[in-house]
């Protein structure tokens, strides 16, 4: 018999967190697609998933915003504070979706149909007031909240809530039946299911959660292994609890007093990571994984912080981490002058795994999940955050573009789930990678290096004069030699020395974003080979040291741009 | 079956044996795959785990990043420190799989008056990173900041050895000893003209010498390379391949 729970889910979360009403046409991104977006911009037809690109032609005048889940975990707080007023023991899933049981605040209130009214008000007043105050009074957030038999089926009532514009409520025990007709993606949708899986149940012919629940258990089992048991009993209406989790004894509880309190969250966030990672092997030598994790904080003057985070998949080192650097952001963030304000430093943090089950997620490994190499590689990269900083450690995002320096971005890899990572770039290309050619880019082979800062420089024709590129991309002579400048305008540049170039190609124009003011940009491209000596131009252009001259050399290739009647070394194909 | 028993048996006396010959056959065990096209410069085959070689020359960076390919294609993770102008095109063009690529700045931001002494403390930063970096990497790509001192160099070669990390310099080692190093000493380009065509193609020649690289192994590789990159013939144990298999039972 599954336990009865209420979901209160917000369509698009991230785009409510930047500050966008469902009126205005906004989506956030993430790797060069969207991750969510307004219903104003989802009429226009941008969808999930979508290319930048696609979404941009689909709506021309659309504001695109970086994802940044600490941001949405901030704004968040509020509404898991005003829920916590009706029931205390809530389940967080991911800003913008949480879950507690249903029993308790239902006979307060008196049935379930009232305590999901009541929530809907209190939590749509609430974000309206909060997160979309600057969009303008009235603003109907969107907010779904669904009451069913499981997690998982509470979890899909509340979709359909926003579908419906009201509080779904499915009776108890017609969890199945509810599930029954729904189409098999809401395993995809809901981050049960990999698409992989989901795809191929739908090319067998299972369209429907009902096909697959009719299904005999053992059958699924020898065929699609524990993911597949999985999917099977979301599918019948069970519960997401497995039948092999367990509450864990208390002394798995692990908590750190820090005698100096931290008043700075990385410090905190440093502990917490050492206490997720002796929680984690803990967990792991008894072959369990924690679903369920209770994070205390706690402050010198006493305040407190206690929230439950939940996960199907069970929780890793790393994402217990990020749940604690959430939790931390969004209480620091917190409008001062309210009674829960944090007021002095960090002096208690506490882990507490609430629920564990058996770790068949290793069982993955089959289908190319995490290998040793990778494990070793996410506990390094936390520890190398901590030597240098957030920002510092970074790992590539594809992002597209027609200049190399475009092409990719470096996103902080605190920021990113890294064992999801592997998984998301072979499959659906969304990680980096292009996953489509890019019309107007320079064709490969690409340069090794890429200044971020193009460094300035001169190209002479062979009589020892400027070569300019008109608007209609003509050279005025051809190319003949180029040198590197170094110092700066006012002060008079210092040039190096000329090098013979012997052969050329383009200009290649470019003319993007002109119909955006600041991001207009107009140049022309050119590919260089110059012969002999040493480039000094090796990241620091300070006082070209190519002294050294070492003789022949070989070909140096160059990619050159004229923008702004001024010449740039972009980058080396070196 | 008495078939894979064989090899079973032969690998507990090869290892029996390795102790006992131990050095000389040690470092041919323990090596990463490189390209196919790079093998040739070495005579172990691969990278030798626990060395630091140098790249430097025309086409230092490219050679570096095909060096390092084939251990990163066989599972392995790359960290780059310090070279913050890593053009992520040509890595993915040149075989390295970037999803295991991770970056890490050294540099401090703030703008001290004593040089000497930022240069210092962000040579300090950068060895306590490669240090950090090889307990969980297995290749390092980096760029030698200016003020290493030969005592630090030599503590960070000691933790590489240690460890068993491959560590690749782009440019002047400085006062880091390396223990080879490949020189790219001409290239040649092809596919551009007077003002036609694009970069195509290119002829590089590499050299490798080096204190532990007897004689000097030259040979020319051709870019682009095709970008597969094959099943790495070394056994690598050590890096766990997550090989997509073909006989997954949900297909």
């Amino acid at each position: 018999m599954s336990v009865r729970m209420l979901t209160v889910w917000f369509p698009d979360w991230p785009v409510t967190a930047a500050g966008f009403g469902p009126d205005q046409v906004a989506a956030v991104m993430f790797a060069n697609r969207v991750v969510a977006r307004t219903s104003a911009a989802a009429a226009e037809g941008v969808v999930i998933g979508q290319r930048r690109r696609q979404a941009q032609r689909r709506c021309p005048d659309i504001e695109l915003i970086d994802h940044d889940p600490t941001r949405d975990a901030r704004a968040f707080e509020p509404v898991v504070r005003a829920v916590a007023e009706v029931s205390p023991r809530l389940d967080l899933i991911e800003p913008g979706w949480l879950t507690m049981a249903a029993r308790g605040p239902s006979k307060y209130f008196g049935g379930d149909a009232a305590v999901a009214a009541h929530l809907h008000e209190t939590v749509a007043t609430g974000v309206a007031e909060t997160v979309a105050a600057d969009v303008g009074a009235g603003v109907d957030v969107g907010v779904g909240v669904g009451v069913a038999d499981g997690r998982f089926a509470s979890s899909v009532a509340a979709r359909l809530a926003v579908r419906r514009r009201h509080s779904v409520l499915v009776d108890a025990g017609g969890s199945t039946a509810f599930c029954a007709p729904l189409p098999i993606g809401w395993l995809q949708t809901l981050g049960e299911s990999d698409p992989e899986m989901v795809e191929l149940f739908v090319r067998l012919g299972l369209r429907r959660l009902g096909d697959l629940a009719a299904l005999e258990p053992a059958d699924v089992l020898g065929r699609f292994g524990h993911p597949g048991v999985h999917a099977h009993r979301l599918a019948s209406g069970a519960d997401v609890r497995l039948p092999s989790t367990t509450d864990p004894a208390p002394e798995r509880r692990l908590d750190q007093v820090l005698d100096d309190p931290v008043a700075q969250a990385s410090a905190a966030i440093f502990v917490a990571k050492q206490l997720a990672d002796e929680l984690t092997q803990a967990l792991g030598a008894a072959g369990r994984v924690c679903t369920r994790l209770v994070v205390e904080l706690e402050t010198e003057h006493g305040e407190r912080s206690e929230r439950a985070w939940y996960r199907s998949a069970g929780l890793n080192a790393a994402a217990m981490v990020e749940r604690v650097r959430w939790q931390l952001d969004a209480w620091i963030d917190l409008q001062r002058g309210s009674d829960q304000e944090i007021t002095g430093g960090i002096s208690l943090i506490r882990l507490t795994p609430d629920e564990v089950c058996a770790d068949v997620g290793v069982q993955l490994g089959l289908w190319g999940g995490q290998s040793d190499a990778d494990r070793r590689a996410a506990r390094t990269i936390a520890r190398l955050t901590t030597i240098t900083s957030d920002a510092a450690v970074t790992v590539p995002v594809w992002n597209g573009g027609r200049l190399p320096a475009d092409r990719y971005r470096w996103v902080p890899a605190s920021n990113v789930d890294l064992d999801h990572r592997v998984r998301a770039v072979s499959s659906a290309g969304t990680g980096s990678g292009p996953s489509g050619p890019w019309p107007g880019a320079l064709p490969a082979p690409s340069p090794a290096t890429v200044f971020a800062d193009p460094h300035p420089a001169e190209v002479l024709d062979d009589a020892g004069r400027p070569v300019q590129v008109n608007g209609r991309g003509a050279v005025s002579a051809p190319p003949a030699g180029f040198r590197l400048l170094s110092g700066d305008e006012e002060r008079g540049w210092r040039r190096g020395r000329v090098r013979d170039i012997t052969a050329w190609a383009g200009p290649w124009p470019v003319d993007e974003r002109w119909w955006e003011p600041g991001g207009h940009r107009r140049l022309a491209r050119f590919q260089v080979v110059a012969s002999g000596g040493g480039d000094g131009g090796d990241g620091d252009g300070d006082g070209d040291g190519d002294g050294d001259g070492d003789g022949d050399g070989g070909q140096r290739g160059y990619l050159v741009v004229a923008e702004h009647r001024r010449w740039w070394v972009a980058a080396l194909y070196d | 079956m008495s078939s894979s028993s064989t090899p079973a048996a032969l690998a507990e006396v090869l290892t029996a044996l390795g102790d006992r010959v131990a050095p000389v056959s040690m470092a041919l065990e323990r090596t990463l795959p490189t390209a196919p096209e790079c093998a040739d410069l070495f005579v172990e085959g691969g990278l030798v785990r626990g060395r630091t070689l140098s790249c430097v020359g025309p086409a230092s960076t490219t050679v570096a990043l095909r060096l390092v390919a084939g251990a990163v294609a066989a599972g392995g993770w790359l960290a780059v420190v310090d070279v913050p102008t890593l053009g992520l095109d040509a890595v993915s063009e040149l075989g390295v799989a970037l999803e295991r690529v991770v970056s890490i700045h050294t540099t401090a931001d703030q703008n001290s008056a004593d040089q000497d002494s930022a240069d210092q403390d962000s040579a300090g930063v950068w060895a306590d990173v490669v240090a950090a970096a090889a307990d969980g990497f297995d290749v390092v790509l980096t760029r030698v900041p200016d003020g290493v001192r030969a005592a630090t160099a030599r503590k960070v070669a000691t933790r590489l050895q240690q460890r068993g990390v491959v560590m690749v310099v782009v440019g002047d080692p400085g006062l880091l000893v390396c223990d080879g190093v490949v020189e790219s000493s001409r290239q040649v380009w092809s596919g551009v003209g007077a003002g036609w065509g694009h970069f195509q193609h290119r002829s590089v020649e590499v050299a490798a010498t080096g204190r532990r690289l007897p004689g000097r192994r030259r040979r020319t590789i051709e870019f682009p390379v095709s970008s597969e990159i094959a099943a790495p013939e070394i056994p690598a144990q050590e890096i766990a391949a997550p090989e997509r298999s073909a006989l997954s039972n949900a297909s």
